[in-house]
């Protein structure tokens, strides 16, 4: 079904595999960067504060938080959405990286990416259902969210609207 | 290079030709980047008296090297071309997110000449650009256009600029759109139509590098904190503007035959944003979030949903039009919007047809047989539709602009058409508040409310000052409008006027542009820079054969006249031997000469100009 | 005995927690004993309001109408209030 040349079908079958995973994979308490959605005005500021802190440069294509910033999402969900790393226990992208890289942190329970052993392969951006990693294609290297500074990550220190937090206990 | 991308795109529409060319040094130091780089490539690459719509016309979309940053209203690009509307340059800012994307792409500037033999868009694809076929997308509206090329182009990170049927039919104030950000005034969306330009679309991996992070993530918490005290921006964005300049008497009312608005508590967004809004939006970068989308929920409107209305659209599609009924108005600038056409000049000229059919000058039969009357919300839609397909003989005749049309239907109705120089006239009171008369008048694109930006300092005085008082004009209009041209060149966003004005160009701007460049200017240099591209943009207007005489002329006969007649602005007006004072006084500021308006030749020469030649017609 | 409508928009209204009321002065009253009057009434927040806003002094400046005139209360407020005069309490207008 198409409303204004949107794949509505689509669109349903996408939140409808998100919701199955969710139930099946993630957990409440653990870090990870949680988002209102309610609250998130679709400003970027976090893509831009998350590129300064890894590329000490504006480079948002290479911001391990990423914004659609519509006018479809709008149209449609009525909201922005926001891609960062949900910090999955059962991490899809770490059972499925066929070198090793992505590891869970046993004591945080961050997901890293060990550069050492990625090849950019791209197979943890299939795994992924958040579509929260992403491969640098100039280093050939992924990368994703991993909590810069656990008291205070740069995101959330900078967002306008206190629509980003530390999600979980530990 | 700091806070530039360092490169010049430039797009040959008709040979397909496309170069990627260094920024050049002086020119960013002579004019910043923006609207002032812009100036400076039209002066030198257009030749006088082209027609807004011969393939010759050029098309600069620019950013300045605060876009792309973290600096608060940086959100912002800019189009600068010659107007089908007012026959002179033109600058048409746009918000959203395409500037930024822009930089991120490897581009200051996109510069596009010629025209397509059909139907094309352009898709930069970081370092890829192409020019591809439109052929499917012509005559769609614009969110329709955007979510398909972003599918054609298989990627959602794509911003995408478009026209609509408006720019395509060439309505000559027809606006270009990306996201629900309207590049609205001046009908540029007709120029790009003209060349077959569908639309834009941009993506980039590159990156904006300023010369200390550190100092840039202070300022920007520091601004950050007092958008978030912001009394009415952050909750409002600027729609309950309506109620209190209403309050004050001053709003725009019925084609401004009274300034004041019997049903403006129910379009104020103080009623309307409790009821209707759903969620912020904000432009790049920016902590203000000051964009409100709102949704009809029920009723014959059901279903519509646009960012604002803003005041401007509530002005236009509401107080001028005579309509209170919030869903019509809602329902009304979504149709704008999916069109592409400008709300302001779009219930303009609505308003001077309404206030024609009243007066028995427009009869039944050239409406259409539509009752034209004010406070007809129903017409609304019909009417818009019309405009954007220039149906009937009221859709042609309204596509042309309210200059024009009085010109055509006459019988003293140029009187009330309420446009200065071709565009009509923004919200903002030329009676109520003195200081417009002169800034609608001398800026070059007329009826904006940015030329000469009295706003952030008049609004606030009291009624004597703002409304009878006209000596102190001629000064803070010619500070606020160089003000503007900073502001245009770096680019930030007006509505951070109150924080980085509100009155000259000052140490806010300079903080800018050090935190964005490294560059280190004093205030005299700036002040240098933004008097260069008001005498360019003055030379280029000299060039195509305006002077004195359209300056002198330019208010509405309305403005010169009547009183405002009611409320508590009442017995306000511009008096004709005020404005010719002010107009007087505000060239020796200038430096222009009183006869013909021209910059005077020391002047030029002090600002590193040369003479513009003016061709004889 | 002076009867005036007083109006709260945004802040003013979130000081108040009203959109409008109608007070009952005394002969003669001024603008400067009105809001003399309202600071007693409404304290701190509402006081605090009218000392000097540093820095942005023009975006957020609180805008007093008188009859929809607006007044300059960094002035001389010895402004006589009429019977039936009604008194907005807003902020300076961003819009367009």
């Amino acid at each position: 079904m198409f409303i204004r040349g949107v794949n509505f079908n689509k669109l349903i079958m996408e939140q409808y595999s998100k919701i199955i995973y969710h139930k099946r994979y993630a957990r409440q308490n653990k870090m990870k960067i949680k988002v209102d959605l309610k609250k998130c005005i679709g400003c970027g500021v976090c893509e831009l504060a998350c590129s300064l802190k890894y590329h000490g440069a504006f480079r948002i294509s290479m911001a391990r938080i990423q914004v659609d910033k519509g006018p479809e999402t709008i149209l449609i969900k009525k909201t922005f959405e926001v891609h960062v790393c949900n910090q999955c226990d059962d991490a899809p992208c770490v059972s499925r990286c066929p070198e090793g890289a992505l590891s869970k942190d046993p004591k945080s329970g961050v997901v890293k990416v060990d550069e050492n052993k990625c090849i950019g392969c791209s197979l943890c951006i299939q795994a992924c259902l958040y579509n929260a990693i992403w491969v640098d294609s100039t280093k050939m290297k992924a990368f994703k969210c991993q909590l810069c500074d656990e008291t205070q990550p740069v995101c959330i220190n900078l967002c306008p609207r206190n629509a980003l937090s530390i999600g979980g206990i530990q | 290079m700091y806070g530039y991308a360092g490169y010049m795109l430039k797009v040959n529409l008709g040979t397909g030709k496309i170069s990627k060319e260094p920024l050049n040094e002086d020119l960013i130091k002579g004019y910043i980047g923006g609207f002032g780089v812009s100036t400076r490539i039209l002066y030198d690459s257009l030749a006088p008296m082209v027609d807004a719509y011969s393939p010759e016309n050029i098309v600069v979309f620019a950013t300045g090297p605060a876009q792309g940053t973290l600096i608060p209203g940086s959100g912002r690009g800019v189009f600068v071309t010659k107007s089908p509307l007012t026959k002179r340059i033109f600058n048409s800012n746009i918000g959203g997110y395409l500037s930024s994307e822009l930089k991120y792409a490897g581009y200051d500037f996109l510069v596009i000449t010629g025209k397509s033999q059909n139907p094309v868009y352009i898709a930069i694809d970081d370092g890829n650009v192409e020019i591809k076929d439109a052929s499917k997308i012509w005559g769609k509206t614009t969110y329709e256009t955007q979510t398909i090329i972003k599918e054609e182009l298989g990627d959602k990170k794509f911003q995408v600029a478009c026209i609509g049927p408006g720019g395509e039919n060439l309505v000559k104030y027809s606006a270009i759109i990306h996201n629900f950000h309207a590049a609205g005034r001046g009908g540029i969306a007709s120029v790009l139509g003209s060349k077959n330009l569908k639309a834009f679309a941009i993506r980039g991996d590159k990156s904006v590098e300023v010369p200390n992070t550190g100092e840039m993530i202070n300022f920007y918490k520091e601004i950050a904190e007092k958008c978030a005290k912001h009394p009415s921006l952050p909750a409002y964005g600027t729609t309950v503007a309506l109620g209190t300049i209403n309050k004050m008497g001053c709003l725009g009312t019925r084609n401004w035959q009274t300034e004041v608005f019997e049903g403006a508590a129910n379009i104020d967004g103080y009623t309307t944003i409790p009821k209707y809004k759903i969620r912020d939006i904000a432009c790049a970068g920016c902590p203000m979030g000051c964009g409100k989308v709102q949704e009809i929920k029920e009723g014959k409107y059901e279903g519509a949903l646009a960012k604002g209305p803003e005041y401007e659209t509530l002005y236009a599609l509401g107080s001028m039009v005579g309509v209170d009924d919030f869903d019509a108005l809602v329902s009304a600038a979504r149709l704008c919007d999916e069109y592409g056409l400008d709300t302001i000049s779009t219930g303009v000229s609505i308003a001077w047809a309404m206030e024609c059919f009243e007066k028995g000058i427009l009869t039944k039969e050239e409406t259409d047989s539509i009752d034209l009357k004010f406070g007809n919300r129903d017409a609304l839609n019909e009417i818009i539709k019309r405009i954007a397909y220039k149906k009937g003989f009221m859709g042609d005749l309204l596509a042309k602009g309210v200059k024009e049309a009085s010109e055509i239907i006459g019988c003293g109705s140029q009187y009330f058409a309420m446009h200065f120089k071709g565009l009509e006239l923004a919200g903002h009171s030329p009676r109520g508040v003195k200081g417009w008369t002169l800034g609608y008048s001398v800026g070059w694109r007329g009826g904006s409310h940015h030329d000469g930006r009295v706003h952030d300092i008049d609004y606030p005085k009291t009624f004597e000052e703002r409304a009878l008082k006209f000596e102190d004009k001629p000064e803070i209009v010619y500070k606020t409008v160089h003000r503007v041209l900073i502001e245009e060149s770096l680019i930030t966003c007006r509505l951070f006027g109150g924080y980085y004005g509100p009155l000259e160009p000052n140490e806010n701007n300079l903080k800018i542009l050090k935190l964005t460049t490294g560059f280190n200017l004093t205030l005299e240099e700036l002040w240098k820079i933004a008097r260069r591209i008001r005498a360019l943009i003055r030379c280029l207007e000299v060039r195509d054969g305006f002077n004195r005489k359209d300056d002198i002329n330019a208010p509405p006969l309305r403005i010169l006249n009547e009183p405002i007649p009611e409320g508590p602005s009442k017995g306000a007006y511009t008096k004709p031997s005020e404005f010719k004072f002010m107009v007087n006084k505000l060239y020796e500021l200038m430096g222009w000469e009183k006869d013909t308006g021209k910059p005077k030749s020391q002047v030029l020469k002090e600002l590193g100009l040369s003479e513009p030649k003016i061709r004889k017609n | 005995m002076t009867f005036v409508t007083l109006e709260y928009t945004l802040k003013f209204r979130n000081i108040t927690n009203k959109d409008a009321e109608k007070v009952t002065l005394e002969n003669k009253a001024t603008i400067e004993q009105l809001l003399k009057y309202l600071k007693d009434k409404y304290g701190e927040e509402f006081e605090k309001e009218f000392t000097n806003p540093s820095g942005d002094k023009v975006s957020g400046t609180p805008l007093i109408l008188l009859n929809g005139r607006a007044l300059n209360f960094s002035g001389d407020l010895n402004i006589y209030i009429k019977n039936g005069d009604t008194i907005t309490f807003t902020y300076a207008i961003v819009g367009g």
